[in-house]
């Protein structure tokens, strides 16, 4: 089976609103694609910077998968949560990136939306309430099947770092070139 | 030979049980494993190892450090994998000041680190992870931050990049998770610190924390591979 080498780390969140940042993520992929060793989700500290508006995690990831196809791609989902004073959370970012194609350091700049406010009362929550409202299922990050009805905003970056190694795909006839 | 490894299965069978189908598979098993054992085939190496050399270069902070006096202690770690061949796992560095010059200047360490690992697998990739700690005067020594870094994995940074051949990293000081605990560090003028730094390297530790980064550390750093496209990985696009 070829196998993938995922190295890399979440490096940090910028453009954010809210100082005080944490951002969730999980590795999806299709049927074909199994774990073999590291974790395939993950939730990193609450940061802030002292001087900046930007959230520092420099979280690290590696993952080992294994694959029989090469449909389902693996794709990183991410989601910023916000904290306040009275340690409240509230997600302020939703975003996904799939895995770049190619071996090599690549670094990735997932772009995040956040739901927009309905009504003024909504705006009003969102300021001072301890946040807005939040996706009930979260399989709406990936699928574009009922993304018709949603109303967003756009929200900051995560900037990703990755390097990847291959392995054995070219006995399968995957060419990278 | 034969013989022996059937005994050596039956052994390990003393707390288990097994089915008979069961143990003819194994049997059925061990021509091959003598294949290998026969000392006139050459086994091929199934390890690449990796040669890490580089240096802890210095550390900005953007409005001058907390502390007169800084220094690190830096630590190499890696996964289950890998075998540290050479050189030394941990260090401290220098005690560096910038006392006498522009606040804002770089702190140079300079700290050379030059480590060989051998491995089977690229998962566990060597991290470094580096403490910050910083000293007034006579005073005890408090902790200014943490910091990680992946050793690289593609040689060094390429040269065609716009940013400098430096990998910055920032530095994350653990903020108080309560105002008593705040007040108490505060009076007694000490950071609260980690148990242990190696659980900013597990994302399923990380839950919780409270950090606050300031300052970056720069670190310059190269590897060499060997063995690894023999194992079928393909390194380079």
């Amino acid at each position: 089976m070829a196998e993938v080498h995922i190295i890399g780390q979440i490096l940090k969140a910028v453009d954010f609103d809210e100082p005080h940042l944490y951002c969730k993520w999980s590795l999806q992929s299709g049927n074909a694609w199994r774990l073999v060793q590291g974790e395939l989700q993950g939730q990193t500290h609450v940061s802030s910077h002292r001087l900046q508006n930007s959230s520092d995690f420099a979280q690290p990831l590696d993952i080992h998968l294994c694959t029989a196809a090469i449909q389902g791609w693996p794709r990183l989902l991410v989601e910023v949560y916000a904290v306040n004073v009275l340690q409240q959370c509230w997600p302020v970012g939703y975003g996904f990136a799939h895995m770049p194609s190619t071996p090599g350091a690549h670094r990735l700049e997932i772009n995040t939306w956040k739901i927009a406010p309905n009504s003024w009362w909504q705006s009003i929550k969102e300021r001072f309430g301890g946040g807005g409202t939040a996706l009930h299922k979260t399989d709406l990050l990936y699928s574009g099947v009922e993304r018709y009805k949603l109303l967003t905003r756009s929200s900051g970056k995560i900037i990703v770092e990755l390097s990847l190694i291959f392995r054995k795909f070219e006995e399968y006839g995957v060419e990278f070139k | 030979m034969y013989e022996g490894e059937e005994t050596g299965y039956q052994d390990n069978e003393n707390g288990n049980k097994e089915s008979p189908k069961q143990k003819q598979r194994k049997t059925r098993r061990t021509p091959s494993v003598q294949k290998v054992n026969d000392p006139g085939v050459r086994a091929p190496a199934s390890y690449f190892t990796l040669c890490i050399t580089g240096q802890i270069v210095s550390a900005t902070f953007p409005l001058g450090p907390d502390k007169d006096y800084i220094f690190c202690r830096y630590e190499l770690v890696a996964g289950p994998d890998w075998q540290l061949a050479s050189g030394p796992q941990h260090g401290i560095t220098q005690m560096a000041t910038i006392k006498s010059g522009h606040f804002n200047d770089k702190i140079v360490f300079n700290m050379p680190i030059e480590v060989s690992y051998k491995s089977t697998s690229p998962f566990g990739w060597p991290q470094i992870i580096v403490s910050v700690y910083g000293q007034n005067g006579l005073g005890s020594e408090s902790l200014l931050g943490y910091a990680r870094v992946h050793t690289p994995v593609f040689g060094s940074r390429r040269q065609d990049e716009p940013t400098s051949s430096l990998s910055e990293t920032p530095i994350l000081m653990p903020k108080c998770p309560n105002m008593i605990a705040d007040i108490t560090s505060w009076l007694l003028r000490r950071q609260p610190e980690l148990k242990d730094p190696k659980i900013l390297l597990d994302n399923t530790q990380c839950k919780g924390l409270s950090m606050e980064s300031y300052g970056t550390l720069e670190f310059q750093l190269n590897t060499v591979m060997r063995g690894a496209r023999k194992l079928g990985y393909n390194w380079h696009a």
